[in-house]
């Protein structure tokens, strides 16, 4: 990481505070200097002046007036600071975290499905979301950070110099030794974190073993499992403790050289012996300005401190900065390339020689084609992981085809308005859901869209869920779920299903795309979706995806699909007189119902 | 939080608790802090008071050279050694002792959880209360010595500070008094003043947490893209962020009487008061003169004072928050179990001859029935489904049997004997259980076959093959020792839902001789491998009793008896033959699967031709 792309992080990150709300940016500056500087005036200057009064027999009333102004001085700092704390904070941070996350949450949403699937991009991603107010937090500490030093080197600085200028020496050689010590402390607690966080990791995974209440039963039902995991734990431990072990020695010699040795050692015992001589034996400053100066090495020592921090915690910042905006700038593939219109009359949708693979010697698909014709009923049959799924994914356009294409009414899809186009098309996954918001937005899936309540019922009607809404005190305005009251209206497995296929009722697309249920209905329950889905079937282009085989029976057309190829193809009566793999799979479920 | 008894001695006792817990852990732990702190602040309370005394009497009395030299290496000597001691337990004996204490407790809160009755997952007020230990605990014992240590350490600095002081001039400690009217009292207002402020932030920042789920959790990411809900969520974001914002408005004029109020009793009467106070008694007063030396030194042991009082004052409010942390530790560990998992008792024998429920009953803590006067009985070698609507009562069936929860009402006999008094390692080893919610284990899949049991390769192998999962395996790399899931090896397998789900059938078919528990065992399963996996089944053993849940009725027919539930009661029982013949609720069930693979004359049509 070089120094141009620290430089360029920190300042980006500056700005997530500045640019949506400066005035708390300003203040932040203004809340540092003013505690800094108060501080130095107080301890410094106010003693000083003091303490030199009593040395040489200045008149009271001088104190008199002194602290009169420092009283003046401290109300207008409390005002100052409770200006920032209450007001001005609780004001403009949320905005400033609003401002970011607004820009990730876009991204969000666009960035490719395919993306999800990759595990090293999905946790950076997951911690970009998860930790994006810790980038406002560090802007924060940033400024306060920087504004806090200067005002100290400048404030203790000018003072030293006006008083005597060796001490600066003394000053600037603590700094550097600091910081250099510092920098190696860092390193070293760097490389110690590298290899502790797979550790942790492993111990946290055995943690949730023993917490969660998910493997609460299989540990009860096997009492022996977790012998396995205590003495993994008891290794994971050990190991935690030896590599503790062969970094303390080097962390205990950096860390007490940096902060005791070129820090307080040097400020309190050599400098002020360099004091005593200075006073006493050369006779080159008053007793006063030792005593100020002894306490203003402890004042500039803490501004140090922080200073010395500065650069590491910048390098820190730069990190974050850096996954923020490297998920910021990922580009999509999928985009509307020409903006064609959609068509207006019910079109032929055609896959062509598609394929799909995350790699090129894991391909789900191969080589399918596929075609549904306006008003058709088409079925995909298969076994688990034969790519039913994925091709219903390609065809909405959330993945794009490794190689071939899928065309609408003749055309690429890549050519259509992607919004357009996914609006075109009707789906229902079964792990669809439900969100924390009214019944209504759930069904229309956007705020609310101006005169369409007689719409949303008629598509409430359509799915059978009419009947558990007019049991809803407040109808279609009715909040689901208890995310937000714990007295919430919670619906169950069966109610939340209806209330999805709502939606692709109340879309009322030419084409739908049905992925049938696995069977955490019971078989009534099974069956009312099924004469939903009969329903969804009249007037328009189904494509079903199946298991059961009992929907499959009245499609126009079945696929069977085996290791992501279309094996074979046609009609229910002439797939089992071709006894092949349809043949035995509706054997094997069909068969058992035989009395 | 509001309502815990915040009395003394309840949080006194809670944090020695904690004490005494690290102590018999790691010694030096505890021994290390406590002289740790005592060590600091004697330090900054000497470099404060009397260092500078003596600096200034070394100016002032022109002390030779060679005597400075002297005093100054015994300082710098002394300091430097407490110093160094200070930064090895820092970077030394804590973390290493930390590591130590970590592990002894989570062995404790391990096997203490390992040891409840299962209703205590399910109990959301014990389980929440069991999170907070499990999740907190880590660092809050090291932060309770330290916690305590500061309060001893910073108490003696304190004592000294104020010594030196009324050795100058016994009136400057009233001038103390101030900071800790700005603590004690204007701090704890306006603290209730921003706690209030933050429980009206709470309803925000759920919705903003909310948001922050959708727009990152996988499960949601197709509809974002296929629907326009985002601009829902999006609102809902808006909203809250600007209703937080504005929560300011609220509290201002309040927390900025109390907090300008805070700042000025805290920091500036004590400062410019014995400023004032003591030029006076050097500038003008003519007896008890102070001299510019003592000066000196109040000026900057005030300083002191003051900061040391008031970090003990904030440590003794820590201790208020690690008190509850600490209680909440103790009731976990203290918990007196209702089904403790370690039971002694009788040993049944090897097998299962004979299964019975006797009027049982059960209903969880809140009182609903979920099971209602159940009895029946299953003999050596049968097959059992339980079949009903999502809700009836099935699960709940076989969670008793194993002894998962115990009736409230009647009671269950294995072997003609209650199973209450049976050793519960002994007794669960008798069955062998395929979840719908099952947990795969980052273990090899030898490992998540046998879950702890012996066991050959070779019945793995066959076991695996049983359950028609053994092709897929053959082909890894390491066959039945690959590892399951990414978690801790790059190279671990990822099954798709049904696959794993066979491996976890296979858990089942490992053992021939012990009773077979299914409950929705091919949820995720095409329609082949489901036949496979109930042929699977069916031909175990004879004598093996066999006991599944499932929705799919066309494998409930082969089972010996068939029992329907409904709302916890047994509404039908006999075979599948007896059942169709009641023309009950089992048979409009049955009808309404089989309907789809039948045209609606079920006279004339057979399945497949």
């Amino acid at each position: 990481m070089n120094m141009r792309n620290i430089w360029s992080n920190n300042i980006y990150a500056l700005k997530t505070i500045f640019g949506p709300a400066p005035a708390y940016g300003v203040s932040i500056i203004v809340e540092a200097i003013r505690h800094n500087l108060v501080n130095f005036l107080e301890q410094t200057i106010c003693v000083f002046i003091i303490l030199d009064a009593i040395e040489h027999h200045k008149p009271y009333s001088l104190v008199v007036k002194v602290i009169v102004l420092f009283l003046l001085i401290h109300f207008l700092a409390a005002c100052i600071s409770n200006l920032y704390e209450q007001r001005i904070k609780v004001k403009y941070l949320p905005i400033a975290r609003q401002s970011l996350k607004n820009k990730i949450y876009e991204k969000a949403k666009e960035i490719d499905l395919v993306n999800y699937d990759n595990p090293v991009f999905y946790n950076e991603f997951s911690l970009v979301i998860s930790e994006a107010d810790k980038a406002i937090e560090r802007a924060e500490q940033l400024v306060r950070m920087f504004f806090g030093t200067v005002t100290v080197l400048i404030c203790y600085g000018v003072f030293f110099c006006t008083q005597d200028m060796f001490s600066v020496l003394f000053v600037f050689i603590s700094f550097i030794f600091r910081t250099l010590f510092s920098n190696m402390s860092n390193k070293l607690r760097y490389q110690l974190r590298l290899k502790e966080v797979p550790l942790e990791r492993k111990r946290d995974y055995i943690k949730r073993i023993f917490y969660l209440k998910d493997y609460a039963k299989e540990i009860r039902l096997n009492k022996k499992v977790t012998e396995m995991f205590h003495e993994q734990f008891d290794d994971v431990q050990d190991e935690l403790y030896s590599l503790h072990k062969k970094f303390a020695l080097k962390k205990f010699i950096l860390d007490f050289t940096a902060k005791y040795l070129a820090s307080d050692f040097l400020l309190d015992i050599v400098y002020v012996f360099y004091l005593i001589l200075r006073a006493s034996v050369f006779r080159l400053i008053s007793y006063s300005q030792v005593v100020v100066l002894y306490n203003s090495a402890a004042g500039l020592r803490r501004g140090l401190t922080t200073a010395a921090n500065l650069g590491p915690y910048a390098v820190e910042t730069s990190l974050y900065i850096e996954k923020i905006r490297n998920f910021l700038d990922k580009e999509s593939e999928i985009i509307s390339s020409k903006k064609r219109d959609l068509p207006e009359q019910p079109s032929v949708l055609e896959c062509r020689n598609v394929s799909f693979g995350y790699d090129s010697n894991g391909m789900i698909l191969k080589n399918v084609n596929l075609v549904i014709n306006p008003g058709e009923k088409v079925a995909l049959v298969g076994h688990n992981g034969a790519g039913k799924t994925t091709l219903i994914k390609l065809i909405l356009r959330l993945y794009e085809p490794t190689d071939g294409m899928i065309f609408l009414n003749g055309n690429d899809i890549r050519d259509y308005n992607l919004a357009e186009y996914r609006n075109y098309i009707g789906v229902v996954f079964q792990d669809f859901q439900v969100y924390a918001t009214s019944i209504e937005q759930n069904v229309v899936m956007d705020l609310k869209v101006p005169g369409g309540e007689e719409k949303v019922i008629e598509a409430v009607r359509k799915s059978g869920f009419y009947e558990k809404l007019q049991a809803l005190p407040n109808g279609l305005n009715t909040e689901i779920t208890n995310e937000f009251d714990d007295g919430g209206t919670e619906l169950s497995g069966g109610e939340e299903q209806k209330l999805a296929v709502a939606r692709s009722f109340y879309k009322d697309a030419g084409i739908v795309l049905l992925d049938e249920p696995s069977s955490a209905l019971d078989p009534l329950a099974e069956y009312e979706f099924n004469c939903a889905m009969n329903k969804m079937a009249e007037q328009r282009s189904v494509i079903f995806i199946s298991h059961r085989l009992s929907t499959t029976r009245n499609a126009d057309r079945i696929y069977v699909m085996k290791d992501g190829c279309i094996i074979e193809e046609g009609t229910h009566d002439a797939l089992l007189r071709m006894d092949g793999v349809y043949c035995m799979m509706w054997n094997a479920q069909a068969l058992k119902y035989a009395n | 939080m509001k309502n815990r008894r915040t009395t003394l001695p309840n949080t006194w006792n809670n944090i020695l608790y904690g004490i005494k817990t690290t102590y018999d852990f790691s010694k030096s732990r505890v021994l290390c802090s406590i002289t740790k702190q005592i060590f600091l602040y004697l330090l900054w309370v000497f470099y404060s008071a009397y260092f500078i005394r003596f600096v200034i009497e070394t100016i002032t009395n022109e002390r030779p050279l060679r005597e400075i030299l002297i005093n100054f290496a015994i300082i710098g000597g002394v300091s430097l050694v407490l110093q160094a001691y200070q930064y090895i337990c820092d970077s030394v004996i804590f973390p290493l002792q930390d590591i130590r204490v970590y592990q002894k407790m989570y062995k404790k809160i391990y096997r203490k959880s390992e040891n409840v009755e299962l209703e205590c997952f399910e109990n959301t007020k014990y389980y929440n209360k069991f999170s907070i230990a499990l999740d907190g605990i880590g660092g809050k014992l090291g932060e309770s010595i330290d916690n305590v240590s500061e309060i001893i350490g910073g108490s003696i600095g304190g004592v000294l500070a104020c010594w030196a002081m009324i050795q100058i001039d016994p009136w400057t400690i009233i001038f103390l008094a101030a900071p800790l009217i700005g603590n004690f009292f204007f701090a704890t207002k306006l603290n209730k003043i921003i706690y209030s402020r933050f429980k009206d932030s709470i309803p925000y920042d759920r919705k903003i947490g909310y948001v922050n789920r959708v727009m990152y959790l996988n499960k949601y990411a197709k509809e974002l893209r296929l629907y326009n809900i985002f601009n829902v969520i999006k609102k809902m974001f808006d909203d809250a962020t600007e209703n937080k914002s504005n929560l300011w408005k609220k509290y201002f004029k309040k927390a900025s009487f109390y907090g300008i109020l805070q700042y000025i009793f805290s920091y500036v009467i004590i400062f410019e008061g014995i400023l004032l106070y003591g030029s006076y008694r050097a500038i003008v007063a003519t007896d008890n003169v102070i001299t510019f030396p003592q000066m000196a030194v109040l000026s900057s042991v005030m300083v002191t004072a003051s900061w040391v009082w008031v970090r003990v004052i904030n440590a003794y409010n820590r201790s208020n928050e690690i008190s509850f942390i600490m209680s909440d530790l103790k009731d976990f560990l203290e918990y007196k179990e209702k089904i403790p998992e370690d039971t002694e008792g009788l040993s049944p024998e090897m097998t299962v001859k004979s299964i019975e429920f006797r009027n049982v009953s059960f209903a969880y803590g809140n009182g609903k029935k979920v099971i209602d006067n159940i009895s029946f009985s299953i003999k050596e070698g049968e097959k059992i489904a339980l079949v009903g609507h999502n809700g009836a009562g099935k699960t709940t069936i076989i969670k008793l049997l194993l002894r998962l929860y115990d009736p409230t009402k009647g009671s269950i006999l294995v072997n003609d004997v209650d199973i209450r008094n049976y050793s519960i390692k002994a007794y669960r080893q008798l069955f062998l259980c395929a979840f719908q919610d099952y947990r795969i284990f980052s273990a090899s899949i030898k490992e998540n076959v046998l879950m702890g049991r012996n066991g050959t390769d070779e019945e793995v192998r066959k076991a695996l093959t049983r359950a028609g999962i053994y092709d897929k395996v053959k082909k890894l790399p390491h066959d039945i020792h690959t590892i399951l899931t990414k978690e801790f090896d790059p190279d671990g397998a990822i099954f798709s839902g049904g696959e794993f789900q066979k491996i976890v059938c296979s858990r089942v078919f490992v053992d021939d001789t012990k009773v077979s528990l299914f409950d929705e065992p091919s949820s995720a399963l095409d329609a082949i491998s489901e036949n496979e996996l109930f042929t699977g089944i069916f031909n175990s053993t004879k004598n093996r009793v066999g006991i599944f849940i499932s929705h799919r009725l066309s494998s409930v027919k082969d089972a010996d008896y068939v029992f329907m539930l409904e709302q916890g009661k047994v509404i039908e029982r006999g075979s599948h033959k007896q059942l169709m013949a009641l023309n009950g609720s089992y048979s409009k069930m049955y009808k309404v699967q089989e309907k789809n693979y039948y045209t609606y004359n079920l006279d004339t049509e057979v399945a497949g031709v």
